[in-house]
């Protein structure tokens, strides 16, 4: 199976893909068989943000499936915030808990893979002995084995491919920017119709990057560690940028809204006229869900939007990794992802190489998201992990309190 | 010998409570919470939104008594129980959607009467001061400070005092102050202490109808909590221990001052005046009470109507569209959550009532005096007397070093701390006040003295036993921090999917789990109730006796 893509992918991929594959490859296939059947039978707590409900229902979806094929019961635990999980792993690893652990499978990215990782948190290297790792575009999506700058190295797995976007009621603002440096010039015109959810929210955080990579003179700081950053000359044409944008937010910036669905909750409300949103089909499922009006549109911002992946990892104690191996690779199947990316269910992009689907699967990939486009235009990689504390703590210093 | 479960139980796990917060958080994070960019404003929210709130709610509570003495009350023993058994986020989501710039007030009257298009740009939710989030608790304990008060009311022989004053000339209301308020305040202090306590570290309400820059301490403390760095998690460890230390420090300068005023309150009461201020403020404050009361209800509608919204934009006064009725099985009353709820309530209130009961028989026969009786009520009531946000945490650390109990042992168990604490609250009274001649009658005609309480003393105690119950089931339905951190996120409820939906801010997804768990609490309420009235069909005395 994996011979079939070795003809796509980079020279230095797969160099990697090559020795793991060149030692084991057999081994793997034999391992996957055992690691089948020990997961017959268990049960894995997938601890996975539940604040979206059509998210929930899509996870249900999944989890049915792998019962039905494998005998994995899957429950997912509504986490209000991926952090919670993080620090009950680490909890258990101080109380010296090294099996048995409460958390099977986390859908994580970012600064938490990040912390994990290197906190020695995470079971692995997994990911990419798994037989649907092998469809997974690591080529044209780099960012599906490199996550925030940090590299995943087999301890998670790609799930899902995101581009930050605005949803926009096109009836209330035919004119709403694409230029984040406009973007203070319309809200003093149309003052009261925009907001961002509060930082640390992970779309608040991710509007502070996509402003600063924007407007910082120096964006490239942003990719290296930001202690070797001068961080208040980068930073500075941001908070002046928000000082200016601030006063015409809605409730002229003195709350924010919690959460991406609070955000979503005052468009559908009209009382803002844009909303902040990291799938750009996640405004046309919306439509279709009838929560926004048809008149609805999603743009991209000039210069190129923050893309990334999210993935999902084993903690280092989980009592069901077997079974959570399964789930993450049925996750990463045709069938799974092309449910995922339809309108219908969730509408998150692929993190497969589409080109090499069956003529079916892509017909029914294109079918899934009626036509519509993934992308807002280009897409710019995560700054550094250690950016995301670092501004949420300068914007809570500024305007937390 | 009977009052060691639930010293063991309830009492020590809180006590432990604040050393072991002490030694995990460290002193450095100690110190460094107090420098976080905000605190002293998050602090300041705290306090002004629990005080101002407690305060609203035992005034108003006060005024509602005061207008009913001696009539009939129907409709406030009707509103009661269903706003005592909404979720405080639930309350809280709905209160938000009346009062929004896009709310159902300016729904109702837009675009007709207003002009308006399209949702004004002002707001009164989420003010920077807490003042919304203070409305939002005294609307929510108001039924709690009532409905313990007129159970309160019923035992006591006030209303021939209260005639007595009337036909001596005094006005309703000043009566009711200087005459029935002395009798009720000692059965009503505790309840407003832990209202209070609770407004101090409400985290679902704060959340919703609080400010966000800073956000109220307990929410703060929250978020902390949940930062992926070791760091930001010992800070949130260490504002949690702040919290208690904070609360320990309101209390005592409530009690300090209730001392201070008490001889000039006593003075003012037997000074013989027939009118007084407070007797012209009280009128008109019964009237804000059933505007408040009012509010609540109308907030309750707006959410009955979004369990069942598609979509509903400003500035249709209805629904435009409305879902189908299937998610009331799905997510409903044929769920996990629901059979989650159900187990966890009736578990929970079972063993809470069983421990409550043998402390409060074992106090009764202690016989304390009247400060050591401070003593036994504040072991029992001790889990209300901390902070939820200071004993969770630590209880599941607790948990996780030393005990290695599975997340549902341990949620039941925290979920026991408070109906244990509650039952106590609520059965303490009756227990104590019950007349000793039925039990000695018993020991007399030669009954054991396990028979005399069986047979003859808890049949007589049924009803209080009953309404005692159904305050249990109800904490337990309601519990979000004890089933969400103790259940390490395994047991879904309805309250936590009810609070995660409130935050996560979808309103109709808040609003059907919300509405389910009502079903459930309201159920138990009434049927709760409805138990004595049958058991004592043919008994009336024993109906108008003890209730």
């Amino acid at each position: 199976m994996l011979h079939g893509i070795s003809a796509s992918i980079s020279k230095s991929a797969f160099a990697a893909l090559a020795l793991t594959m060149g030692v084991s490859g057999a081994v793997f296939a034999q391992d996957w068989e055992e690691t089948v059947a020990a997961a017959a039978g268990q049960t894995v707590f997938f601890n996975a943000w539940g604040g979206d409900e059509r998210i929930n229902a899509y996870i249900a979806w999944a989890g049915d499936r792998v019962r039905e094929d494998f005998g994995v019961t899957v429950q997912h635990v509504k986490l209000a915030d991926t952090a919670e999980a993080v620090n009950r792993v680490r909890l258990e690893q101080q109380a010296n808990k090294t099996t048995g652990g409460s958390i099977d499978l986390i859908w994580i990215n970012g600064e938490n893979f990040a912390t994990m990782k290197s906190e020695g948190l995470l079971f692995g290297p997994w990911a990419e002995h798994l037989p649907a790792f092998a469809g997974v575009d690591v080529e044209g999506k780099p960012t599906t084995v490199l996550d925030f700058q940090t590299p995943t190295e087999g301890f998670e797995a790609p799930w899902g491919m995101a581009q930050f976007n605005v949803i926009v009621d096109g009836a209330l603002a035919p004119d709403f920017p694409t230029a984040l440096s406009d973007l203070t010039d319309w809200a003093a015109q149309n003052p009261g119709r925009f907001t961002y959810p509060q930082p640390p929210n992970f779309l608040g955080t991710t509007f502070l990057k996509q402003a600063t990579l924007a407007l910082s003179d120096n964006p490239n700081a942003l990719y290296a560690p930001v202690d070797v950053a001068d961080f208040a000359a980068v930073t500075a044409p941001v908070w002046a940028f928000l000082d200016q944008l601030h006063p015409n937010l809605w409730q002229r910036g003195q709350n924010f809204p919690v959460s991406g669905p609070a955000a979503q909750q005052l468009l559908s409300d009209a009382e803002t006229a844009a909303t902040l949103s990291f799938f750009p089909l996640e405004g046309p499922a919306l439509v279709a869900a009838e929560t926004f009006v048809e008149a609805t549109v999603v743009q991209g911002f000039d210069g190129g939007s923050i893309g990334n992946t999210h993935f999902v990892a084993i903690p280092f104690n989980s009592s069901a990794a077997a079974g959570a191996q399964v789930f993450a690779n049925f996750l990463m199947t045709p069938e799974a992802q092309i449910r995922k990316q339809s309108l219908a269910a969730w509408g998150d992009a692929t993190v497969l190489d589409e080109s090499r689907l069956s003529a079916a699967e892509q017909s029914a990939l294109l079918e899934a998201t009626n036509g519509l486009s993934v992308s807002v235009g280009s897409v710019l990689p995560e700054p550094h992990p250690s950016w995301t504390s670092a501004l949420e703590a300068a914007w809570l210093q500024r305007y937390g309190s | 010998m009977p009052a060691v479960p639930l010293l063991v139980l309830v009492t020590l796990p809180s006590a432990l409570a604040v050393p072991c917060l002490f030694i995990l958080s460290g002193p450095s994070a100690i110190v460094e919470a107090l420098t976080l960019p905000g605190i002293t404003k998050s602090l300041a929210v705290t306090l002004i939104s629990a005080t101002l709130g407690t305060g609203l709610a035992t005034a108003l509570s006060l005024a509602l008594l005061a207008s009913i003495t001696g009539r009939s009350s129907r409709w406030l023993r009707l509103t009661m129980p269903p706003l005592l058994a909404t979720p405080h986020a639930a309350m809280a989501v709905g209160l938000a959607f009346l009062v929004a710039p896009s709310g159902w007030f300016l729904r109702l009257i837009s675009p007709w009467a207003t002009g308006l298009e399209r949702p004004p740009l002002w707001s009164v939710a989420q003010d920077p001061w807490g003042l919304s989030l203070a409305i939002g608790l005294a609307l929510k304990e108001l039924p709690f400070i009532i409905l313990l008060a007129i159970s309160a009311t019923q035992r006591g022989h006030l209303e021939p005092s209260f005639r007595a004053a009337l036909s001596l000339g005094y006005g309703r209301y000043t009566a009711f102050i200087k005459v029935i308020a002395p009798q009720l305040a000692p059965a009503m202090v505790l309840p407003v202490a832990i209202a209070f306590i609770y407004g101090l570290s409400a985290v679902d309400m704060g959340r919703v109808l609080g400010p966000t820059t800073p956000p109220p301490f307990a929410v703060l403390a929250l978020s902390k909590l949940s930062d992926p760095s070791a760091q930001g998690w010992r800070l949130g460890l260490a504002l949690s221990l702040h919290l208690a230390v904070i609360t320990l420090f309101t209390l005592l300068a409530f009690t300090g001052l209730a001392l201070a005023v008490r001889p000039g309150l006593r003075a003012w009461a037997s000074n013989g005046q027939r009118r007084s201020v407070v007797g012209w403020i009280l009128g008109p404050l019964a009237v804000l009470g059933r505007f408040a009361v009012l509010t609540s209800a109308l907030a309750l509608a707006g959410l009955v109507l979004w369990a069942f919204a598609q979509r509903w934009r400003f500035p249709a006064a209805l629904p435009e569209r409305w879902t189908g009725l299937d998610w009331v099985w799905a997510r409903g009353l044929w769920s996990v959550e629901s059979l989650n709820t159900l187990w966890l309530a009736f578990a929970s209130s079972v063993l809470g009532l069983a421990l409550a009961l043998s402390f409060v028989l074992a106090e009764r026969q202690a016989r304390p005096s009247a400060r050591a009786s401070i003593g036994w009520t504040g072991a029992a009531v001790l889990p209300l007397l901390i902070p939820q946000m200071t004993l969770i945490p630590a209880l599941l650390l607790l948990d996780l070093t030393v005990l290695g109990l599975s997340p549902w042992a341990l949620a039941l168990w925290g979920h026991v701390m408070f109906t244990a604490a509650y039952a106590y609250l609520s059965l303490r009274g009756a227990v104590m006040s019950l007349d000793p001649r039925y039990g000695k009658a018993a020991l007399a005609l030669g009954r054991p003295p396990w028979q005399a309480l069986m047979l003859v003393e808890l049949p007589v105690l049924l009803r209080p036993l009953m309404a005692s119950v159904a305050i249990a089931l109800s904490v337990s339905v309601a519990a979000y921090l004890p089933t969400l951190t103790l259940g390490q996120g395994r047991l879904e409820t309805f309250t936590v999917e009810a609070v995660a939906a409130a935050t996560g801010g979808s309103r109709r997804t808040a609003a059907q789990f919300a509405l389910s768990q009502a079903f459930w609490a309201l159920l138990f309420f009434f049927a709760a109730l409805a138990v004595p009235d049958l058991a004592h069909r043919n008994r009336r005395g024993l109906a108008a006796h003890v209730a």
